[in-house]
């Protein structure tokens, strides 16, 4: 443990004495540079790690079997940028990884608040990045070398809307009224306010939607308010602190709805389940991606297997998004016969990829197509349950779990 | 009505952990004038040793302080002999702009150590009073926020019976009210700013132990109780400790209704707009007495 935790910022130091001396060796120009910028140390270094490891899998594949084939059988070689989860070193990182280290394109930044600035300074050097984020604004800024293969925002809202909504007119009681509960920073703010318009338009009654303080010590108010208006469905946008704060005073005040549902964020993380337990049970969120869509797509199961073999986790939406954005890459440089920025750039706004046993497709859709702003329409988002402890599959239909069952009303089993 | 009593009642409860570190932050600041930025990191090495003795050796968090209280005392006696002294003794200034800079430092180091060696896991503790609810008329009171206003109440009694029925105690206030009076008078005034730190990190350890069965574990979880606590300093009396004590329960309080019947977020602006007006219109606060 102590050697450990010790090892840790002495590896670090070494780290950045080798990536600030080494200069590209003589010779590697033969190879493709792909720069990851992510969160590799900081409060999120959890998920660079995972998001490291699924890229490491997918370059080593690629490399084992010839490399890039059009391009004579260059190897891929990826190259890290650690944004430590801020926005400032993002940017400075995408600068370096640009400058220095020559990539030909790249892929990031996990939070949308570190990519939504690095992914400009991508644009102004004319380098593509691919997103991984769900900020709508990022693909809507007219760049042209930015592009997101996966769901925006709004795209998650309207999953778990839709995906409610249907959820619940199989089930008794229906729904609706609604109240949304979200945390004041950009990504609650935003999230929220794309919910209400779909909850209305779903014909429920939204009775408030209402952008708490971010780490607020004590929420009782908020919980006693949404209990007076007795929704049917209470939302939450929330980071984890949040989140196992308000589900466990919901359980104090006595408010359970028919309903609890989730945008994502810290609802949908491990923590959340080992810490809240029983509380969990029920709760109905949106991802991007789920074991359980294995289930329909068998190479996904086996791709997840093997990831879990060796990493000893399975796959996440944001370690399979980045997986993803990778394959798209090497798609676009196979018909772009170059490295060259513009010809690899229009490659990528050219991508038509349909085969759902193309390794795109670990996050699977109709198709992954770039409209003009760089975001694919075609993008979709899926709706979860957490049941006993574990995420079911449950929506949309095409995707879901033949054998889940939903879990209706919240907290069914301990009412 | 039943909601803004129920709104009002659970500002109470929380008032009572605002209170507590309050009075931490009260003590420091009433002995040396010195603003301790690493207030709220203290509450979090405070929650951290209840929450890790309670994983590792099943110690119920309300018997936690009968270690958290001691170590935390030793804790910031230490802070106090090794860091802050040196500087204050070099200061000349009664209220030194310098040590308030280093215990800001003092709370960075602290919080990124916790993030290196516990990881930025949130960690919550479930014990049997985790959730427990008590009904009474019609109201939802929360067993382990009441115990916290008890432990405020408690901590209150203690403090002020120490620093009114005990040399030590009455040593601490002399040199709060005159450090040079005081020294002149054979009072080793850098040993008491010692016993000061400690005690107001002692305090951490109590708020600790009655926070962890209610509330999340993180690094970073000192930052919003921390500045909740200014306000209610501010509020109550810069130096007063009653003052401290009850701007909790007044923070709390207004908190809860503002929240009810505005928004969350507007609490928030009315917290701050009252620790603006309070600066302005009466700077020793409700309890506090001017000084020149």
């Amino acid at each position: 443990m102590r050697y450990d935790t010790l090892r840790i910022p002495i590896v670090l130091a070494l780290a950045c004495v080798a990536t600030t001396s080494s200069v590209p060796p003589a010779g590697a120009a033969d190879d493709v540079r792909i720069g990851v910028v992510a969160p590799m140390t900081g409060p999120t270094a959890k998920f660079g790690q995972a998001q490291k490891n699924a890229l490491t899998l997918a370059a080593d594949d690629i490399n084992a079997a010839g490399g890039i084939k059009s391009l004579g059988g260059a190897k891929v070689k990826l190259i890290f940028g650690d944004t430590r989860g801020e926005a400032d070193t993002g940017v400075t990182e995408t600068e370096r990884l640009i400058t220095r280290e020559k990539v030909h394109a790249l892929i990031g930044a996990f939070q949308s608040g570190v990519g939504f600035p690095s992914s400009a300074m991508a644009e102004k050097h004319q380098i593509p990045w691919l997103t991984f984020g769900t900020f709508d604004k990022i693909t809507e800024r007219g760049f042209k070398y930015v592009f997101r293969a996966h769901a925006n925002d709004t795209i998650k809202a309207r999953a778990l809307i839709e995906g409610l909504v249907a959820l619940g007119k199989r089930s008794s009681p229906p729904i609706k009224s609604a109240v949304v509960l979200a945390e004041n920073t950009e990504w609650g703010k935003s999230v929220s306010d794309k919910q209400r318009n779909f909850l209305e338009k779903a014909g429920v009654k939204v009775h408030f939607v209402e952008n708490y303080p971010y780490a607020a010590p004590d929420l009782t108010s908020l919980i006693v308010k949404t209990k007076g208006v007795r929704p049917d469905l209470v939302v939450a946008d929330s980071y984890l602190g949040d989140a196992l704060l308000i589900t466990r005073q919901m359980h104090e005040q006595e408010l359970r709805p028919v309903a609890y549902a989730a945008g994502g964020g810290g609802h949908v993380q491990p923590d959340f389940l080992k810490n809240m337990a029983k509380l969990s049970d029920g709760i109905i969120a949106a991802t991007m991606w789920d074991a359980a869509v294995g289930k329909k797509v068998p190479w996904i199961a086996k791709e997840n297997e093997r990831h879990a073999a060796k990493f000893g986790v399975p796959y996440t939406e944001d370690s399979a998004g980045f997986y993803q954005a990778f394959q798209i890459i090497v798609d676009a440089l196979e018909r772009a016969k170059t490295t060259s920025a513009k010809p690899l750039r229009d490659a990528i706004a050219a991508t038509n990829i349909t085969d759902v046993n193309h390794k795109a497709m670990l996050l699977p859709y109709q198709a992954i197509r770039f409209d003009e702003t760089g975001q694919n329409p075609l993008a979709t988002a899926m709706v979860v349950q957490i049941q006993g402890g574990k995420f079911r599959l449950l929506y949309p239909e095409s995707i879901a779990e033949p054998d889940a069952k939903v879990l209706w009303p919240y907290l069914a089993t301990t009412r | 009505m039943r909601g803004l009593a129920q709104a009002v009642t659970s500002g109470l409860l929380i008032g009572g952990v605002y209170g507590l570190i309050a009075l931490g932050l009260n003590i420091v600041f009433g002995t040396m004038r010195v603003v301790n930025f690493a207030q709220g990191t203290l509450l979090m090495v405070g929650m951290f040793v209840t929450y890790w003795l309670w994983e590792l050796g099943g110690v119920h968090p309300y018997l936690s302080p009968l270690v958290t209280v001691p170590l935390l005392f030793g804790l910031g006696f230490l802070i106090q002999h090794l860091f802050v002294s040196p500087l204050l003794a070099r200061e000349r200034a009664r209220e030194p702009m310098s040590v308030l800079l280093l215990t800001l430092g003092l709370a960075l180091v602290l919080e990124n150590a916790a993030l290196l060696f516990f990881s930025a896991d949130f960690k919550t503790v479930t014990t049997d009073v985790s959730m427990q609810t008590v009904k009474t008329a019609g109201l939802i009171v929360s067993v382990p926020r009441l115990v916290g206003l008890a432990a405020l109440a408690a901590t209150s009694v203690a403090l002020y019976v120490f620093l009114t029925r005990t040399d030590l105690g009455r040593a601490v206030r002399a040199t709060g009210q005159d450090r040079e009076v005081a020294r002149l008078m054979g009072i080793n005034d850098f040993r008491i700013y010692g016993v000061a730190y400690g005690l107001s990190a002692a305090m951490m350890g109590i708020a600790g132990a009655v926070l962890v069965p209610f509330f999340y574990i993180h690094p970073g979880v000192g930052t919003s109780f921390l500045l909740k606590a200014f306000v209610i300093v501010v509020l109550g009396g810069l130096g007063s400790m009653p003052g401290a004590a009850l701007g909790g329960l007044l923070v709390g309080v207004i908190e809860g209704a503002v929240a009810l019947w505005v928004q969350a977020a507007i609490a928030q602006i009315v917290l701050f707009g009252i620790f603006v007006a309070i600066l302005f219109v009466r700077p020793a606060g409700l309890l506090g007495v001017e000084r020149r």
